[in-house]
């Protein structure tokens, strides 16, 4: 509901309950206009919220020719990507938005620097199940250690591939079950990820 | 390559607000500082109506209540 600008007071004005409640509900105006602002990332986009701003990409070639093609590896690759560890199911471990917000797991580099070795590289991929799972793939809302590589083909699946940030964690939105479309991560050397032409 | 626009400056009127402190016989508050109040909140709509996000090309946005859902307009 729209509020009236708050008029600039006269000397002597009483301060009264309708004062009070003038400015809260001008106070309460600003911030829906926020809340109804912030960004959500919708078909072929990537929102990625900072505290000083929020980067907005596109996720694919748009018309216009924005994202000019060029695919990062092939999808018959994907099925001979040898892991250093295995894919893991983070759906437990990733904060979303549904009933309540669930705190993400913030994942550390030394954790699994330890395991592995340095040196290490990350790759995010979508588990998605259900027909047409695909039409939306980045419906949810995610923050993700990097943007996705340019151009990326994402019919592979791969949607973020950098060197291991000190730390990551995932959120998914309250509009996307994670039981539908959750992503996973894979922790791969260098000299691996040149093999699967992500580097 | 493209370069994106400056980004256009918003002037803004008001300074951080003062906390009142408490005192033992109660405080007086001045029509002054209710006005600080209201600049203050008056620059905050100017700020959030500000951040409107407008579509620019290829981009196709909806208003929702849980916020603005940005779309690319797909070949």
């Amino acid at each position: 509901m729209i509020r009236p600008a708050l008029s600039k007071l006269a000397e002597g004005t009483k301060l009264t309950i309708n004062l009070i409640n003038d400015i809260i509900n001008r106070t309460e105006y600003a911030a829906d206009l926020l809340r109804q602002y912030k960004l959500i990332a919708g078909n072929g986009m990537y929102v990625e919220p900072h505290y000083d701003g929020t980067r907005v990409s596109y996720l694919q070639q748009v018309a216009g020719g924005a994202s000019p093609t060029r695919s990062l590896y092939t999808p018959s690759q994907q099925n001979v990507i040898k892991l250093v560890s295995n894919q893991l199911d983070y759906t437990q471990y990733a904060g979303y938005f549904g009933n309540g917000f669930v705190p993400p797991i913030i994942f550390s580099r030394s954790d699994f620097e330890q395991i592995y070795g340095t040196g290490l590289y990350l790759a995010i991929t979508l588990k998605v199940w259900g027909i047409n799972a695909w039409e939306y793939p980045f419906a949810f809302q995610s923050f993700f250690p990097f943007p996705p590589p340019p151009n990326t083909d994402f019919n592979t699946k791969i949607m973020s591939f950098g060197i291991m940030p000190d730390q990551w964690y995932f959120i998914t939105p309250y509009s996307i079950e994670p039981e539908t479309v959750f992503p996973s991560f894979s922790v791969v050397t260098l000299q691996q990820a040149i093999d699967n032409g992500w580097y | 390559m493209a370069e994106n626009p400056p980004n256009a400056v918003i002037s803004s009127r008001s300074q951080p607000l003062r906390v009142i402190r408490p005192t033992p016989d109660g405080v007086a508050i001045t029509t002054d500082y209710l006005n600080t109040i209201i600049n203050r909140i008056e620059d905050l709509v100017l700020i959030a109506k500000s951040q409107k996000p407008i579509p620019g090309n290829n981009v196709q946005i909806n208003f929702t209540s849980q916020g603005t859902v940005i779309n690319a307009v797909t070949q």
